[in-house]
């Protein structure tokens, strides 16, 4: 690939120089066919496989355009010129001022015969309100590079949920940057809850005074996994409150890390920033870390922050022993219960089920 | 069925290379509800967790038997299938959990062999009227297990799993802290409900308040990590009127705690701090 910048993005606790990034299969797709069925549509609802739209029913007030923006990301660095430089697949959607579809928006971007190169673009123009989850999906062992921008509007509140099911083995570049302008509100939540070896950035700021962002990042790595996360939050404007929130749970001998940061800029008083991050190891071979920053010029505002890092507690599992249940049957239910509160904050009971089971998979 | 009896030997334990139990002899039978009192430190709550299997006491001596099998080399769940039970006196909180699904699987695992299971309608029933009975907000049965409850909510829901799992034998611990006069009636009430043959109760107390409510047959004093008393219910009033100094003096005891430091450790949350010189701030 030539003309590329040759540095990757700066990562912290993992080694990434040998991941290949650069192999993507980008050759042409003949017909883009999907059995349907296998996926929960509602009224309100987007399938994109391979780049070609095979489903689309959306709720009035939201627009929605197939488009790829080539000078989307500033290049700082090889990951992001791919995603500039080679998108094969991208959407816009845009939701309409103070339109609040009455069902969520469900975005499915599949990738079946090649390696996705994908930019979504969303925007919630002022009082818009939508609830919205955009399921990443690999049907084959082909690499990634996803990058979402987002643009909440004044007054306006976005309710994300964005679900990585990416494929076993595969190298994943996934990228978020948000905006949450005046008393716009972004409550996101992130599951990454996949086999493949991830680097998962999602950066947010907020510009709006009285903005509130809440950010939260679920994941599991199991196996030889690999998963590098950053979360970064911040405050662009006085009286603007930011929440990061990472769950994390490592098992055999994969690697976690979580590197959260809150970020107060000069002048922005009455602001709050607080992070919270806590992984769970259940391995003696595995590796969870925590990095959590908070970085404050400011002097007139709330900040906190909290990491653990922990094993299963015995004292749970002996509580639920103490009632009759196996080790085993306990320790499971303690383990799939750190995640629940997560996904049980999803409206979409399906959407719930179909979740929960990947997690219980996961977690075997 | 026969009538169950749990019996403690001479039972020895400690914690943390602290000897607390020296030596305790008890046996509760069906039918019979047993109060063991004493001051704060003298061995109550580790005697309970003992029994129950707890994995941070340590047994020196002693046996524990259970409608005559041996408890103390069963593990913690076999003792609940064998029929004992113990309402904790600090519950885990376990977020992501309800209170239902708890519950049901508990259920499930007590299930002898050939045994059916009930149908999912029956238990919705059964648990919904007895967290009725129990004066419970009804939507206890969806929340996350102790997460966010009171004291006096993760009490009552103690009591709640005693009636759902039906023990054999039940020791509550210090199920009367935390509690108000009208939740204290509500308890004993439930309690006074499984009195039968085939159930028998140990309470541990420091107070006797609770026991107003429900009348023991026999009561215990415990110092010093052993039992240096037992009588009728005239034992608990002398102690009510007068206290445990005489019962020091009966014994010749100066010092009745064996444990100095409060019993249970709280869960400890660590806290880390970034370095301002990552962003270039």
């Amino acid at each position: 690939m030539k003309g590329l910048p040759e540095n990757l993005p700066g990562v912290e606790k993992t080694n990434i120089t040998q991941w290949p990034f650069d192999e993507l299969v980008l050759t042409d797709v003949v017909e883009a066919s999907f059995d349907l069925s296998s996926l929960h549509l509602t009224d309100n609802s987007i399938v994109i496989v391979d780049g070609t739209v095979v489903h689309q029913e959306v709720l009035e007030g939201i627009t929605v355009e197939f488009t790829i923006d080539e000078t989307l990301s500033a290049e700082h660095h090889r990951l992001l010129a791919i995603n500039n430089r080679m998108t094969n697949s991208g959407i816009k959607v845009t939701v309409a001022e103070n339109a609040a579809p009455a069902s969520p928006l469900s975005v499915f971007i599949i990738s079946k015969e090649r390696s996705l190169v994908h930019q979504t673009m969303l925007e919630l123009k002022t009082g818009a309100n939508l609830n919205y989850t955009e399921t990443y999906l690999a049907q084959a062992a082909l690499n990634a590079n996803i990058v979402n921008r987002i643009i909440v509007g004044d007054h306006a509140h976005l309710k994300a949920n964005i679900i990585s099911d990416m494929y076993a083995g595969t190298t994943v570049f996934h990228n978020k940057f948000s905006e949450v302008f005046g008393t716009g509100v972004l409550d996101m939540t992130n599951f990454i809850i996949n086999d493949a070896n991830m680097l998962f950035e999602d950066y947010t700021h907020l510009e709006g005074k009285g903005s509130e962002t809440t950010l939260k990042t679920v994941s599991i790595a199991d196996g030889k996994q690999q998963q590098n996360i950053t979360t970064q939050l911040e405050n662009y404007s006085p009286r603007s409150t930011a929440n990061i929130i990472n769950y994390g749970i490592v098992k055999d001998d994969a690697h976690l890390a979580f590197k959260g940061v809150g970020k107060i800029h000069k002048g922005m008083n009455a602001s709050d920033n607080q992070q919270e991050t806590r992984l769970l190891n259940l391995s003696k071979t595995a590796e969870a870390i925590a990095n959590p920053f908070l970085l404050i010029d400011e002097g007139d505002i709330t900040a906190g922050h909290a990491a653990t890092i922990g094993q299963l507690d015995e004292e749970q599992i002996y509580y639920l022993m103490s009632r009759g249940m196996s080790r085993e049957a306990a320790s499971k239910m303690i383990v799939s219960g750190f995640l629940t509160p997560f996904v049980d904050e999803i409206d979409d009971e399906v959407m719930r089920e179909v979740l929960m089971k990947k997690i219980e998979a996961k977690l075997g | 069925m026969a009538r169950p009896v749990l019996k403690i030997n001479d039972l020895k334990a400690s914690v943390e290379d602290k000897v607390i139990l020296t030596g305790v002899d008890l046996e509760v039978k069906g039918g019979e509800i047993h109060a063991i009192m004493g001051p704060n430190g003298t061995g109550k709550s580790t005697l309970s967790q003992v029994v129950m299997g707890h994995p941070k006491y340590e047994v020196l001596g002693g046996e524990v038997t259970m409608n005559g099998e041996e408890v103390l080399e069963m593990e913690v769940d076999e003792r609940a299938h064998a029929g004992l039970f113990l309402a904790m006196q600090y519950p885990s909180e376990i977020p992501g959990v309800t209170n239902s699904d708890f519950l049901r699987m508990s259920k499930k695992a007590r299930l002898k062999e050939g045994e059916k299971d009930q149908s999912l309608m029956k238990f919705i029933r059964e648990l919904d009227a007895t967290i009725e009975t129990l004066n419970m907000n009804p939507d206890m049965a969806h929340r996350y297990l102790n997460e966010g409850f009171s004291g006096g909510e993760k009490k009552r829901n103690e009591i709640l799993q005693m009636l759902m799992l039906k023990p054999e034998i039940a020791i509550l611990d210090e199920i009367d802290s935390g509690l108000d006069v009208d939740a204290l009636r509500i308890v004993g009430e439930a309690v006074n409900s499984m009195r039968s043959e085939d159930f028998g109760c140990l309470i541990i107390t420091h107070y006797q308040r609770v026991l107003d409510y429900i009348k023991p047959d026999f009561v215990h004093v415990m110092m010093q990590g052993r039992i240096v008393k037992s009588g009728d219910i005239s034992l608990m009033e002398k102690i009510d009127a007068e206290g445990y100094d005489w019962i020091k003096e009966e014994v010749g005891i100066e010092d009745e705690r064996v444990v100095v430091e409060a019993e249970s450790g709280r869960p400890v949350r660590l806290d880390s701090c970034g370095t301002k010189e990552k962003l270039g701030l």
